[in-house]
Order: structure tokens, then sequence, then C-alpha cells
């Protein structure tokens, strides 16, 4: 499969360029001369890029660009598909209208859907068909763009199991289980928590923060289990989104740039000369 | 008061490392004594000089008012970022 990734009309595109130019190398999409007016287009070098994990990336930091806008919805688009604009069509090759069709938006071949829905299920419930271009089109809604500017103390919406959602787009929401302890809450968590994107096989982790930061709205009090109803609330519930930043240690480990060998958390002490050396640091 | 994440990583020389204000760290075992929440006070940008593994520091707050503060207690790093 091949990867192209269109950037159109985006005012501030230098500034945005920085910021995802990591993201792209690291996934070997390079400069095509398919430029069309003010869009630039990369494409994959291999044909095996790693679909599903370029999307994924793709839309936490995309997330970001959104959350931030005034209009919410994104500057850019990104385009996976193993066809190409052509000025001289062939029935494989994607018109240059789709340019402006895919506009502020996300398209993905059927192939690269499955992988992701393989992956991130919640994330592929948001793709419809375009029976056009015969791609999955990415749907923005407005609360994506808005959701940070939401009241704090909203009340969560209580949910069914199997309705709880954790797109951190949605609206805030909790599902209420019987707990027996928190061996038995984490395994009733992980399939509530179902589809986050947490690469565990690379030592990230979460479901225990989710289970924790629920247990305060529980009011769970020190010292005690939880026996007995627990609400599981949802990450927008919880006021938590995911890291957009390419180089944020979790996007870091998760590319395999780096990895983590061991954390540990104690009591700070400002004064007391560090172990540091191997790096260079700034705030 | 501020509680000290300390991790030990690797990677090439020249990997750059943002640790975002807000970066959410998790209790690596729930059954631990001190089972606890972080969430980093400022931002701070690490860069590898060396291929050899590496500590880093960042300073937290504990959001499980509830539970008992960390104490060498092994954490686990997140994707979740709490502004």
């Amino acid at each position: 499969m091949k990867c192209y990734l269109t950037l159109i009309h985006a005012s501030d595109w230098e500034e945005r360029l920085g910021e995802v130019s990591p993201l792209l190398s690291s996934h070997g999409l390079r400069r095509t001369d398919l430029s069309f007016g003010e869009s630039l287009t990369y494409e994959s070098t291999k044909n095996t890029v790693e679909a599903e994990i370029l999307v994924r990336h793709f839309l936490v930091w995309l997330d970001s660009v959104v959350a931030s806008s005034d209009r919410g919805v994104p500057p850019w688009s990104i385009l996976v598909t193993n066809r190409r604009l052509a000025s001289e069509r062939s029935p494989r090759d994607l018109p240059r209208w789709a340019l402006a069709e895919f506009f502020n938006s996300v398209l993905l071949e059927e192939e690269a859907l499955a992988r992701l829905a393989h992956v991130d299920p919640n994330l592929a419930h948001h793709f419809e068909l375009n029976r056009d271009l015969q791609l999955y089109v990415y749907k923005w809604t407005p609360r994506q763009g808005q959701r940070h500017e939401r009241a704090d103390g909203e009340e969560p919406t209580e949910v069914a199991f199997e309705d709880f959602s954790n797109d951190p787009g949605s609206e805030p929401q909790k599902t209420t289980v019987s707990a027996k302890g928190f061996q038995h809450l984490v395994s009733l968590a992980k399939s509530a928590y179902r589809g986050l994107r947490i690469d565990s096989s690379r030592g990230l982790g979460g479901v225990n923060a989710l289970v924790l930061l629920s247990g305060e709205l529980n009011h769970l009090r020190r010292g005690t289990e939880p026996e007995g109803p627990f609400a599981l609330f949802n990450l927008s519930a919880l006021r938590l989104r995911y890291s957009a930043d390419p180089d944020s240690l979790a996007n870091s480990v998760t590319s395999g740039k780096l990895e983590v060998l061991q954390i540990t958390a104690e009591p700070g002490n400002k004064d007391e000369e560090e172990e540091g050396d191997g790096f260079s640091s700034s705030r | 008061m501020a509680f000290r994440v300390r991790a030990k990583v690797q990677g090439r020389p020249g990997t750059r490392v943002v640790i975002e204000e807000g970066t959410i760290f998790e209790v690596a075992d729930l059954s631990s004594s001190s089972p606890q929440t972080l969430r980093v006070l400022n931002t701070q940008v690490f860069t590898l000089s060396s291929g050899a593994p590496t500590y880093f520091d960042v300073d937290t707050e504990c959001l499980n008012p509830s539970r008992p503060s960390p104490s060498k207690t092994p954490m686990r790093a997140t994707p979740f970022v709490r502004p």
C-alpha cells in the first residue's frame, strides 16, 4: 500500500510543517512532485508502510490542531491509498478534484481502514464511505473542535457498558460495573476501555490511571478497595486527551525511537544533585 | 508537594523527547502500597547525547489525594495528558 499525505491551505503551514516533519520522516514519507496550488503532497517511500500506525499518529497530532482551531476542522488532510493523483487519469488514479474533496478530512482505502479497525475500532467507527471516490472519509464533528470549551463539572452521561466510548472527542460518559477489589476491577476496566491507543507491548500503560482517577470520582476512601457498584469514567469525563507531540515520551516509545527501561516515583528534593549524564534538557 | 518521576531510557543519540505539562504517569501495580497517578508540572525537553541508558527527572503532582504518596514506586508512562 502506498500512502499519500497532502497538506492544503494552511495559513501557518511553515510552522505546522516544522511540527509534523519528524512524524512524516519517521514513517518514510517524502515530498513528491504532485504539488497543486497551495498544497504539498508527500508519499511513502515504501510499499509496506504501516498505514494504521501513521493514521493513528497523524490523527493524534491533527486532533490537537483541531482542538486549538476556531473552526473546529483541521487545516490539513491525509489520504492513505494505493492510488495517486494524476493529471492524465487512468482507471486507478484519483482525479485532481479529489484534492478539494478531501480538504479538511482524512481518507482511507478499504485496506487501510480494515487495519485501523483492527487496532482502534473506536477511531475507525468515524469513517464513512464516499462512493464517488471509493474511499472512506473521516467525519469531523463540531464537538471535536469544541470539546475543550466545555465547562468543567459537566455531569457525565451514564451509558450501558457496550455503549461506553473511549473516543476523546465523545461526550463525558460513565458506566457502572460491579467491582470485587482492584484486581477484578482492572479486568473489567480493560474491557470497558477497549480501543485505547496504548501500545502495551512496549511497556506503556493507561488503564491503571483511568481506574484510579475514576476512583476519585467514586469517592473511594483511603486504603480501601472498590467493592460493589463502581463508575468508570471515559477520557472526556476525566479531562484527558492523548499526547499530540510526535516527540512525546509515549509517542517516542510507540514509534520505536525510545525504550523505557524503568520508571520510579518518589518525593521530590530539588536540592539533591541528580544522576543526569547522557542528556541535555531544557524547559 | 512535588513528586519526582525518574525514568531510565535508551535511544539513539540526538533523540529528542518532550515531556509536556500534564503528561500522566500511572502506578505499574495497583496492589502497590502507594497506588498513585502523577501529572507532570512543567514541560521539559530532553535530547539524548549518547546511546547508553540515560536518566531524566520530572516534577509531578499527585492526582489521587485519597491514596498514599509514592516512595520509590514503579510507574509506567501513558499517552494521556491532562491540560
